[in-house]
């Protein structure tokens, strides 16, 4: 009988060990494809392992499939799959009290994930793009001032801002014509630039209009590269009994069954606390900058206008530690728990307070992990050029440098329109 | 049995986990989320009939064409907003109770000429001599009808005010004059839930 509620309860905890989002090694799966360029493949997955996410954080898996697509590779289906994470993501506003109650007990994932600040901005931006690329300026500008919204609201409660996204609303305001709303977003852009400083993140140069150029229209090519780091879950047991005491640390790659095993082996230690606590993972990436080519010129290099890798760690040092004062009570909850329920069965009898005493411990050792969500497959860093095109249909090539400048790869976009006095946007995503 | 009673505690709390789906009165009032919706549309569908079909602006465009009836086509209305709404609902309804009213004729939008063009052009190589529609014969518009649909938003923390105000100006084709403006404002106080159980 005694062993049937331990296998139930080992049951138990597999059950709660698989609801913990997407793994380390299928993220790498997925950047391995992406690395590769092969966005079909990548998109594959992400639709396979749809049930790791869950209905709880149908945003991100809405915003993995999407945003790893390219203007070359373009589907319409994109834009209705960031909506729906839009939607998701509003409908997270009001916080569950019994969520929020139970992430101290099992673990964050109890909570749906809601977006980081520069998450946000970065799907406004992906919507912007998705509708400049269905040519619909309209929606794209709805768009921009809802992201100028959400960027002024942050401003004003937390003084976070986005330089690039800032810039972007200004250029676009300036295609539309609303030279006031541009100014403004101008201004804002360039002093983020300056809070930026240490992010290498620079605001384009102007372009500089002449005489010469009133038959050239301007070309904006946005190199979307690299892959932003991703977190990884580290648990450390620290368990004793009389003998003496023993520090284990996992490092974030177990499977399932390693995380079991070493919540039943915590269990039948007898005194033991698991924290775990999230670590950023850096993805190594090939490509450090690129070069606009012209019907075969060279005509410009990219510049790094945003770093999203330095906002995803800043934003992770700055939540570092509400993260781990959380971390340390919901281990206190924890071990207060286990010793409860075992000093109340002890009255009855020592052998099932023992039991009650490895069974709890098992249990939430197994269900200690790390928030390690995040929307993974935004790109590390983006680079543009901005050229004025003499008027006409142009070959457009992107060469994909590396640290020495030696060319890896090419992109090439065949017969663009650029049209006179007006503005194209292109861009390319490359993970390489 | 005890299985059984469980079993019927738990089947009706699954069913209701469903979707559910009730008609409702198309005048009936239900605010979701804040955001535009139906009503909105159609309160200013409605403001922007009356305020057209009792405007000084009819008499004024049947003088300018002499008796005959004024020939209106639509322009674009400008979504200047933060919100992505189509403006093709009240737009429409207008145009239908301007139709109705018998006082003005509309032309076919820039959008819907394309295809009415195409058209002819098939006619005139597979119609029939009689039943096929002569190129050149079409009626231009003596006014447009354009406008904008503007919005100011105050947020803090979960709560919010809304501020929408639509404008509708007739203009006159030749002249650049505009003949009428019609105007809806509309202002929502939004508190959204910050907590829920």
């Amino acid at each position: 009988m005694k062993y049937g509620r331990a296998l139930a309860a080992l049951c138990f905890i597999c059950l709660l060990c698989a609801c913990t989002g997407p793994s380390v090694r299928y993220k790498h799966k997925v950047i391995g494809d992406m690395q590769s360029h092969n966005f079909e493949a990548a998109q594959a997955r992400i639709k396979n392992a749809q049930k790791t996410y869950g209905r709880r954080d149908a945003s991100l898996y809405y915003l993995d499939l999407s945003a790893q697509q390219d203007s070359i590779n373009y589907s319409t289906n994109t834009l209705t799959l960031l909506t729906e994470a839009e939607n998701r993501q509003e409908a997270l506003y009001a916080k569950s009290i019994s969520q929020k109650m139970a992430s101290f007990i099992i673990n964050g994932y109890t909570e749906p994930y809601r977006l980081k600040y520069f998450e946000m901005g970065y799907l406004f931006f992906y919507k912007i793009l998705a509708y400049l690329q269905e040519k619909n300026l309209q929606d794209a500008l709805v768009e921009t001032r809802t992201m100028v919204f959400f960027l002024d609201k942050l401003r004003e409660n937390t003084g976070k801002d986005d330089p690039f996204l800032q810039y972007f609303a200004s250029q676009l305001f300036l295609m539309w014509g609303a030279y006031s709303d541009a100014r403004i977003c101008k201004e804002n852009a360039e002093n983020a630039y300056i809070n930026f400083a240490d992010s290498y993140a620079k605001m384009p140069a102007k372009v500089q209009f002449t005489e010469e150029d009133r038959n050239k229209g301007l070309l904006t090519v946005q190199h979307l590269n690299g892959m932003i780091p991703f977190l990884i879950s580290q648990k450390t047991m620290v368990a004793w009994n009389r003998f003496g005491f023993a520090i284990g640390t996992t490092n974030g790659y177990e499977t399932v069954d390693q995380n079991v095993l070493t919540a039943a082996l915590a269990g039948a230690y007898g005194d033991a606390i698991a924290v775990a606590l999230p670590k950023v993972q850096e993805v190594p990436y090939e490509v450090k900058g690129s070069r606009l080519l012209v019907d075969g010129i060279t005509v410009a290099e990219t510049t790094l206008v945003s770093n999203l890798t330095y906002l995803f760690k800043k934003n992770f040092d700055e939540e570092y530690n509400k993260i781990l004062i959380t971390s340390a009570v919901r281990a206190a909850t924890k071990f207060l728990i286990t010793k409860s329920a075992q000093n109340g069965m002890n009255k009855k009898d020592n052998t099932v307070g023992s039991i009650t005493d490895i069974i709890l411990t098992s249990l939430f050792t197994a269900t200690e992990n790390a928030d390690t969500r995040s929307w993974f497959t935004l790109p590390a860093q983006i680079r543009e050029a901005n050229v004025l095109v003499e008027e006409g249909k142009h070959e457009i090539k992107l060469q994909l440098l590396d640290e020495d400048n030696k060319v890896l790869d090419e992109h090439l976009w065949k017969d663009v329109q650029i049209n006179r006095g007006r503005h194209t946007y292109l861009y390319v995503r490359t993970a390489k | 049995m005890k299985k059984l009673f469980i079993a019927l505690l738990v089947c009706p709390l699954l069913l209701a986990c469903g979707t559910k789906v009730k008609r409702m009165e198309i005048e009936q009032v239900k605010d979701v989320s804040g955001s535009w919706n139906d009503t909105d549309s159609r309160e200013v569908a409605k403001t922007m009939i009356d305020e057209c079909l009792n405007g000084a602006w009819y008499a004024k465009a049947l003088k300018e064409k002499k008796g005959a009836d004024p020939v209106v086509i639509v322009g674009t209305v400008r979504n200047d907003s933060m919100e992505h709404i189509n403006t093709n609902t009240f737009i429409e309804e207008l145009q239908r109770a301007l139709i109705n009213s018998g006082k003005v004729e509309f032309v076919a939008s820039k959008d819907e000429r394309g295809e009415i063009r195409e058209e002819r052009l098939e006619q005139d190589e597979y119609s029939s001599e009689a039943t096929r529609k002569a190129f050149g014969k079409e009626v231009g518009a003596d006014y447009m009808l354009s406008g904008v649909l503007s919005d100011i938003k105050d947020q803090e923390g979960s709560k919010s005010v809304v501020f929408y105000q639509v404008n509708l100006k007739l203009i006159n084709i030749e002249t650049n004059k505009i003949l009428w403006n019609g105007q809806k404002q509309i202002k929502k106080y939004v508190n959204k839930k910050a907590f829920k159980l």
